[in-house]
């Protein structure tokens, strides 16, 4: 992959910064262990997330200190204590350096702004766990993904990642040297928040409802309120491509590790019996549309309501002439139904024979004239949203604490 | 055999698909924990388990191994829906440390309706199974404990003010050169930040409640709320009907009233105690006029406000009690019986299992109350009940310091004739007794049977159901349902005794240690766990020699 500095976007701030308080601009290479520390609880977060569901799918039995359950507690003390540690460490010895590059909060702690992010993700996070708890004494065990206390859970799995997007985007904007290092950070982070969208996500972005209008008007939303501004944060030539196949990665490699290991049904009515973790759906090929988006950006002129809207013409139609078909391949071609697309996951509470297990049902189809009604929704949508993720991107590429 | 026999042959052969619908736990109020004492293969069990109060969620399971140690017992939940096929691999229940013979653990119950615990036992001497019918309803309304409310409260607050800075540092510090110090147009965009973070975060704490009170809301739409019927009591041919009608205006069940089915061939049992003295008792087995209309003739009952506890069977498996109240307003007259000049064929007769009894504390013994004929004293601990034939029933216990609610106890009575000799009981709708346990305020009410707190009509179907591969159940017409379950009842009704118990315990497929091979001695015993502290009064039901033998005994629960 290249990675170069577009030359349409603005380059990095002078480090400025660093001269006025008087260091030279080589000791800013060196990036403090919370970084890659809240980029790890970003990845490790998401693909808690996955393997949990990924386990109600196969084993059904849950309990509050399940494996995937400690993998996303763990990314949040992860990220909160190495955030917490380093603004306890700053507030404690606060030099002149710290104070200048840090944000004052409650004018005791300096912190910087992306740890700032990472806090409050942390401990919706952490909050999460009571109220979960509670919830499932008062109103009975997990059965569905979008539930009060799974909000905060995963608003606070969202700002961690994006905390660590803006904890990275300081450097980023900076211009410290410290090679890809900062790409890969930046693409890993924003990858894992997209393929938290996409699993929060699932009962709008399914495979199964991708002939139907709603599916591109959540998407061309969801998708182009981030990845514009990830790849102006990002400044590279092919950066919403990046992040992108990294996201189809993360889903992908969570798909094929995760069906390598033996998980039986434990919560009966079992009407099928399934051997292996069932792994969720194949990802969504979003660096197709990613690809195109970059290549629009860097020949694009300077009007942003301009951009906006190609980007979300051309992200709309792309996804749907990519997607449309590929769904319905599959759901019904034998050739879907291995490791490698997963198209044979099924959830041990159905029915093995379920009519429409490898068929699409008439009812997830939108007639043509409701389809491209939906379609000119999810450009009009998709418009509004990108051109709040252009100007959220400059803002990213503003951070400077 | 005549016409009418055939009849009756027909009749009877559709009883095994009746019972194979029922699938679920005895009915009870405020009394949900299941207790069972059975044989699995060799192994002697006593099992409690107490069902989830929401769903969906997870039992607890208690067994006591009463005739072996050291063997291995497994749980499996299995649905009437799916069978033996769709539960999971069984779980080992895990051995208590301390108690020999004592195992305890969870077993997971998903789906609301009935399911049931299926035992494992593998040991020295064999292998066996036991299946154990549970009911698994949402009951509970949960409140935030204060404790939790505190803390997500503390946090919450935490979260919003964090929530405004991080916003406010965003639009101001945050994007200002390192060192520099914030200019005038930021300071603005920063304030601008807070409050709109601070609305923002409002509204979203605001949608969010909002959403959880939607959410509570559905949950009690969910939640099992019981049925409840009216009561009329009509004078008429010297007889004083009780007219009971189900309203199903405001029913989750109505359209399941059509397919209730007999427990003990009878298609409800209607249990009255008069308030607040619980002193009078009346064990009616009202019959069916049309789906939702019901009606018995009252025994000479007395003035006054009584409970109403009405026990039905679904063909579905659920079983329910309607609890509700009916006042007397004045002392019925005692029943005339028809001679042949007022005899009316079209004047239904009473049930002949019905019975009534004066059960007085022993406060009133030597009142012109102690005079009736259907009056008995209160059993207090230490002393028996004289029954009306003159026989003494004997409860044992309490065990050394008294009945704790929450422990699983096995309750004792022995008949004793009037020469302190042991006497021999009678099968009574099929079993060596019945048991009614009522809390002095009502509260808790369940009727039981010496098996445990379950139909055993349900375990035989789900013990059947087990061993089928069928997936779903689906429902017959309802009206041929119901007529067929009317005709039923009735032959049932007309068979001498012997044979309709007999009738009844071979469809029921008791296993040879219970039911068919009843030992009818002077003894019956009934497991039972008191759900709470309080007093109870226990009414048991024998008989002997023909005659339905009630006995009432006052215990306090600590």
């Amino acid at each position: 992959m290249s990675i170069g500095v577009t030359t349409t976007l603005p380059p990095p701030a002078a480090p400025a910064a660093a001269t006025a308080i008087g260091r030279p601009a080589k000791a800013q290479a060196y990036l403090p262990v919370y970084i890659y520390a809240v980029t790890l609880a970003s990845l490790l977060t998401v693909i808690g997330i996955l393997w949990d569901i990924s386990w109600h799918r196969s084993i059904g039995r849950d309990k509050f200190l399940s494996p995937p359950h400690i993998l996303i507690y763990l990314g949040a003390i992860f990220a909160g204590l190495f955030s917490g540690v380093q603004v306890i460490w700053n507030s404690l010895r606060p030099t002149g350096k710290v104070k200048a590059s840090t944000v004052r909060v409650w004018g005791v702690f300096y912190s910087s702004l992306g740890a700032l992010f990472c806090i409050w993700g942390a401990i919706a996070m952490l909050t999460s766990a009571p109220f979960d708890d509670w919830w499932h004494s008062a109103y009975g065990l997990d059965v569905v993904i979008l539930s009060p206390p799974h909000t905060v859970l995963g608003l606070g799995m969202l700002f961690l990642q994006f905390g660590a997007c803006v904890g990275i985007s300081k450097y980023l904007n900076t211009g410290v040297k410290a090679g890809n290092i900062l790409n890969t950070l930046f693409i890993v982070s924003a990858a894992s928040l997209l393929a938290m969208l996409y699993t929060v996500g699932t009962a709008y972005l399914h495979t199964r409802g991708m002939r139907g209008g709603q599916f591109y008007i959540v998407a061309a939303g969801v998708t182009l309120l981030f990845l514009p501004m990830f790849g102006r944060a990002l400044r590279m030539k092919w950066g919403m491509t990046a992040i992108a196949l990294s996201y189809f990665f993360i889903i992908a490699i969570s798909n094929w590790v995760l069906q390598l290991f033996p998980a039986e049904p434990k919560l009966g009515p079992i009407l099928t019996h399934t051997t292996h973790f069932q792994p969720g759906n194949f990802p969504v090929l979003l660096f197709i549309p990613g690809l195109i988006m970059d290549r629009l950006l860097q020949r694009e002129g300077v009007n942003e309501w301009r951009k906006a809207l190609l980007l979300s013409i051309s992200f709309v139609l792309v996804l749907l002439i990519v997607e449309y078909p590929l769904s319905g391949w599959l759901i019904e071609s034998p050739g879907a139904r291995n490791w490698f697309f997963g198209a044979g996951s099924w959830y041990f509470g159905d029915p093995p024979d379920f009519p429409f297990r490898y068929k699409i049902h008439p009812s997830w189809v939108s007639p043509p004239p409701v389809l491209a009604l939906s379609l000119l929704i999810a450009i009009f949508v998709g418009t509004l949203t990108a051109r709040l993720s252009l100007r959220w991107g400059k803002w990213m590429q503003e951070v400077r604490r | 055999m005549d016409a009418g026999g055939t009849a009756m042959k027909k009749v009877i052969h559709f009883l095994p698909v009746l019972i194979l619908l029922v699938k679920s736990s005895f009915a009870h109020v405020g009394s949900p924990d299941v207790a069972i004492e059975g044989m699995a293969g060799p192994y002697h069990l006593l099992v409690s388990i107490k069902p989830p109060d929401v769903i969906p969620g997870t039992a607890m399971v208690t067994v006591f191994l009463q005739n072996a140690s050291g063997a291995t017992i497994s749980t499996q939940p299995v649905y009437f829906f799916s069978g033996r096929e769709g539960a999971p691999s069984a779980d080992i229940l895990p051995p208590v440390a301390g108690a020999p013979g004592t195992y305890k653990g969870i077993v997971w119950l998903m789906q609301d309706g009935s399911s049931s615990v299926l035992l494992h036992v593998k040991g020295r001497l064999g292998e066996g199974e036991l299946i154990v019918p549970v009911v698994a309803v949402s009951t509970a309304q949960k409140k935030l404990p204060a404790s939790t409310g505190i803390v997500l409260i503390l946090l919450g607050i935490f979260l919003f003010v964090l929530m405004v800075t991080l916003v406010g540092a965003s639009a101001g510090e945050g994007i200002t050169n390192s060192g520099e110090s914030l200019p005038v147009h930021r300071k603005r965009s920063k304030r601008i930040a807070f409050a709109v973070a601070a609305l923002l975060s409002s509204l979203v704490v605001y949608g969010g409640n909002a959403w959880w009170k939607g959410w509570a809301g559905k949950y009690s739409q969910f939640m099992f709320k019981p049925m409840h019927a009216t009561y009329r009591v009509d004078g008429g041919a010297g007889k004083n009907f009780l007219r009971m009608t189900i309203d199903t205006a405001h029913s989750q069940r109505k359209a399941s009233l059509s397919y209730i089915v007999p427990d003990h061939g009878k298609l409800m049992h209607l249990f009255l105690m008069r308030m607040p003295a619980l002193d009078v008792f009346a064990h009616l087995h009202p019959v069916r006029e049309d789906t939702a209309s019901f009606m018995a003739i009252l025994p000479p009952m007395p003035k006054g406000k009584y409970l109403a506890f009405a026990d039905i069977v679904y063909s579905s498996g659920f079983t329910e009690t309607l609890k509700d109240t009916l006042t007397l307003e004045k002392d019925l007259a005692p029943d005339v019986p028809p001679d042949a000049k007022t005899f009316n064929p079209d004047v239904p007769l009473g049930d002949p299992d019905d019975t009534y009894v004066y059960a007085l504390p022993d406060n009133l013994i030597g009142t012109l109350y102690q005079s009736d004929n259907n009056s008995i004293i209160c059993g207090k601990p230490g002393a028996g009940v004289k029954m009306k034939d003159g026989s003494e029933m004997v409860m044992e216990g309490p065990p050394q310091g008294g009945f704790s609610n929450g422990q699983l106890y096995q309750l004792h009575f022995s008949v004793y004739d009037d020469k302190k000799q042991p006497v021999k009981l009678d099968p009574y709708l099929g079993m060596q007794g019945h048991a009614v346990i009522v809390k002095d305020d009502g509260s808790v009410y369940i009727h039981i049977h010496p098996v445990g707190t379950y139909s055993v009509t349900a375990q035989t179907s789900l013990l059947q159901r087990v061993n089928r591969p069928e997936n779903e159940y689906n429902y017959p017409d309802r009206q041929r349902f119901r007529d067929s379950v009317d005709k039923l009842v009735t032959a049932l009704g007309a068979m001498p005794e012997q044979e309709r118990n007999s009738v009844l315990m071979r469809q029921m497929n008791m296993p040879a240690d219970s039911m068919s091979g009843m030992k009818m001695d002077n003894t019956v015993s009934f497991p039972y766990t008191f759900p709470q502290p309080g007093l109870y009064r226990i009414w048991i039901q024998v008989k002997r020699n023909g005659r339905v033998l009630t006995a009432a005994f006052d215990r306090e629960v600590k």
